[in-house]
């Protein structure tokens, strides 16, 4: 049967293969960051369920954390 | 008391225009620390409050994990937008001598408003429709009329085809009485004590949605009027998409 659980995987994947994209980018002034972004992205979705309460939170202030520069960069 | 500093932290940093993400993680932390404060708390207890909030944090986010799985659909529309489908809508249309902007969108916002009247609010949408379709086919017959579209009337066209949709969903779907909004005004209405049969509401939602067609329909007839002017603003020197 498919649960939400293989939904977050197939998601999880298209998420890690943006990463991967985003990293092998000439063209992006800000591939690394961009890789991060997502591939944390597919690390909560992947493996959120056992990443545990702190675990998750780590998670999501270094998300912000990359967000702020990406967003930062946009609006300058 | 201290508490509610957390709602002075996130008024201060949307006046000072921070990165709302930054802001609501900073009051939220702040706030779970914050209420751990009292008498007899020594550092180690707001540390192990801290780590309580961000672990909360964490849980809730790892919960809402759904909200991500709309993103499956971004694969679909790259690869159809790859095989040239905007390209394709755009020559479509040009090949309509009467076909305008204005008239482009009066069709589709009416057919928006009839499908999400019968419940297929799925139909349209920002994502599925309006970027790989509407906005492409709105500005091809631009171009048949205008020439090459300036910036400013590319994305003027592109506002409306969106803001299009959005009235047309928003007026269509109270129609439907099996819709989350009437039982949200429902439900709403019922805890302020007044009592309103759901077939009452989608029925009265009728001439509401006639209003807003009317409203708006004019407004997309004198559009084209709008785009025309657009197109003697001149683009500025730097492309916005190129100074990313």
């Amino acid at each position: 049967m498919i649960t939400l659980e293989h939904a977050y995987i197939a998601t999880g994947l298209m998420f890690a293969a943006f990463s991967i994209l985003s990293l092998r980018d000439p063209l992006n002034p800000t591939r690394f960051r961009s890789a991060s972004f997502w591939g944390l992205i597919a690390v909560s979705l992947l493996f959120g369920s056992w990443l545990g309460g702190f675990g998750n939170g780590l998670l999501v202030i270094t998300l912000v954390h990359r967000s702020w520069h990406r967003f930062r960069r946009v609006v300058a | 008391m201290l508490v509610l500093l957390g709602i002075l932290i996130v008024v201060a940093g949307f006046v000072a225009r921070i990165n709302p993400l930054v802001v609501i993680l900073i009051a939220a932390i702040a706030t779970g620390v914050l209420a751990a404060v009292g008498p007899g708390v020594d550092a180690q207890g707001l540390l192990a409050a801290g780590i309580d909030t961000i672990s909360r944090f964490g849980q809730a986010f790892n919960d809402n994990r759904y909200f991500h799985i709309t993103w499956l659909v971004l694969p679909v529309i790259g690869l159809l937008e790859r095989a040239g489908l905007q390209e394709r809508a755009r020559d479509l249309v040009t090949r309509v001598k009467a076909a305008t902007a204005g008239r482009l969108m009066l069709i589709y916002l009416l057919v928006r408003q009839a499908t999400s009247a019968l419940g297929l609010t799925s139909l349209g949408g920002h994502p599925q429709m309006v970027r790989p379709l509407i906005a492409p086919m709105a500005e091809g017959a631009a171009e048949t009329r205008h020439g090459p579209l300036t910036d400013k009337a590319r994305f003027r066209i592109r506002g409306m085809a969106a803001g299009t949709d959005n009235i047309g969903l928003f007026f269509g779907e109270d129609i439907f009485i099996a819709i989350g909004s009437i039982v949200l005004i429902v439900g709403f209405l019922e805890q302020a004590g007044i009592r309103v049969e759901a077939l009452h509401v989608s029925l009265w939602a009728i001439p509401t949605a006639i209003v807003a067609f009317m409203v708006h329909g004019v407004r997309l007839l004198m559009f084209d009027r709008q785009v025309k002017k657009d197109m003697a603003v001149a683009d500025v020197a730097e492309d916005v998409e190129a100074s990313q």
